[in-house]
């Protein structure tokens, strides 16, 4: 038997040593280069996306089954706590269309648009793999750059923001939800506008850092995206505040703990970058061009405008 | 090479099937689970086909195999490349079940099967730490190794009746 052949045996380490090193090297520099793989990985989503999307098909079915199982238990208390917030509802929508005439109007004589940013299109897709694991916290969505979905795109589930997307291939992407180490998200908080980022650690509940005035945060507070970053839209819904080990405040996110399968995809465009080649330095010197052009011209001390 | 084998039985059959019950617990656990409500992470569970890995198995296509998949989750849950494929590896060297003299029973196996999980839990948290310089979160770790060990007894139990009913008796271990 092979067992006790030392040849085999031989071969078997030379196997194990070689693996070793392919893989200690692939690591090491998959680690230290983002775009090493980049390629080979938005290759592998997209021939993922289809396949994972089929296989999911009699799990989702499953899960359904158990989900109205569950719903249609508790829809006896579930439509006495309805009816209550439907009559609450009709009474806020009429002040809600009073308010909306108000606000409509007032815009009108300041000409002031404070219109949210928000687009009005979703682009719908399905979250075919999610990933809960002790370093990654990430999606794949079945929707692509086909449906105009881009890199940096705020993917949204019917509770509130799930992520953003990282990578955007032709019928597939991937999306970094909020609960990812990596993951940086301009929040605000809806009862006192304050400002601060909230950043991903790997768990349920993601941190709430470089608060603009710490105490205006308390735990209940609803959080929303800011928009302060330029890279998502003002408003989306994210989750409330909850206070943490060490006292610390987090968030517990709208989508946490709940079945994602349908999302959808803002198309929101980021605010521009400015142009890199009009860097500060040449704004100055242009500026002190133009100044002494004008100084020049009408021998008097008349700036440029734009320039104090 | 194949000659070595000679006194194997069905090294191949063995190889091909523990590549699909790989194949399997690796597309397992890149799927997104939802189990009343609760959103289940089962990134250990190709583990179990590691365990379970049958000891008449070619060792270097094995190796290759265990290689190859690490990668493909790796890719699947856009991990760091290389990561899983190491923990793999590394569970596959320490417990080689190319080296195992007797067939499984239950009960060597669950004791093998908390051995390797202990393992790659170290595995995991040490390679996450030099990796990626930070360390893993405890909790969704444990419960990730607790949720996987609880369907230990499950994915065995298919596991057995596939060989019992679908393979040829002089050809089952």
């Amino acid at each position: 038997m092979y067992r006790n052949d030392p040849d085999s045996t031989n071969r078997v380490t030379i196997a194990l040593i070689v693996a070793f090193v392919l893989a200690t090297v692939i690591f090491i520099t998959d680690k230290n280069s983002n775009r090493a793989f980049q390629k080979s990985k938005s290759m592998t989503d997209q021939t993922a996306a289809p396949v994972l999307s089929a296989l999911s098909t009699p799990i989702r079915a499953t899960e359904d089954f158990f989900s109205r199982f569950k719903d249609r238990r508790r829809a006896l208390e579930e439509n006495i706590v309805l009816k209550q917030e439907l009559y609450q509802l009709r009474e806020a929508k009429d002040r809600a269309n009073i308010m909306a005439m108000k606000l409509a109007r007032f815009e009108q004589i300041l000409k002031a648009d404070i219109g949210t940013d928000i687009p009005t299109k979703k682009i719908s897709a399905r979250a075919v793999s999610e990933i809960d694991g002790p370093f990654v916290r990430a999606a794949l969505i079945n929707a692509g750059t086909h449906k105009g979905i881009k890199i940096g795109h705020p993917v949204m589930t019917v509770d509130g923001l799930y992520g953003h997307v990282v990578r955007a291939g032709i019928n597939s992407s991937r999306v970094l939800r909020l609960g990812d180490l990596n993951s940086r998200i301009a929040i605000m908080s809806s009862n006192s506008q304050a400002t601060a980022i909230l950043a991903g650690n790997n768990s349920d509940f993601p941190e709430i850092s470089f608060m603009s005035d710490a105490s205006a945060w308390a735990v209940g507070d609803v959080v929303i995206t800011s928009g302060d970053d330029g890279v998502l839209p003002r408003g989306l819904p994210i989750g409330t505040v909850i206070r943490r080990a060490k006292n610390t405040l987090g968030v517990e996110l709208n989508v946490e703990r709940k079945p994602i399968d349908w999302v959808w995809v803002y198309p929101f465009d980021p605010i521009a970058v400015p142009e890199e080649s009009l860097n500060e330095t040449e704004l100055i010197l242009d500026g002190v061009n133009e100044a002494e052009t004008v100084q020049t011209e009408n021998n008097s001390l008349v700036q440029p405008a734009g320039n104090p | 090479m194949a000659g070595q084998y000679s006194s194997s039985p069905n090294a191949r059959g063995k190889t091909i099937r523990a590549v699909f019950i790989l194949f399997f617990l690796t597309i397992l656990a890149a799927l997104n689970l939802n189990i009343l409500g609760q959103s289940v992470a089962l990134s250990l569970l190709p583990l179990i086909g590691i365990c379970l890995w049958p000891r008449y198995a070619h060792p270097v296509i094995s190796i290759i195999v265990i290689f190859l998949f690490g990668l493909l989750l790796d890719f699947l849950t856009n991990d760091a490349l290389g990561f899983r494929t190491l923990i793999y590896l590394i569970i596959f060297s320490v417990f080689r079940p190319d080296t195992r003299s007797k067939q499984h029973t239950f009960g060597t196996a669950f004791v093998q099967w908390l051995g390797i999980i202990i393992l790659a839990l170290v595995a995991v948290y040490f390679l996450g730490w030099v990796g990626r310089s930070v360390r893993p979160d405890l909790l969704s770790l444990g419960y990730q190794a607790l949720l996987t060990t609880t369907l230990f007894p499950l994915i065995y139990f298919i596991r057995h009746i596939f060989r019992y009913f679908l393979i040829d008796p002089d050809d089952r271990y």
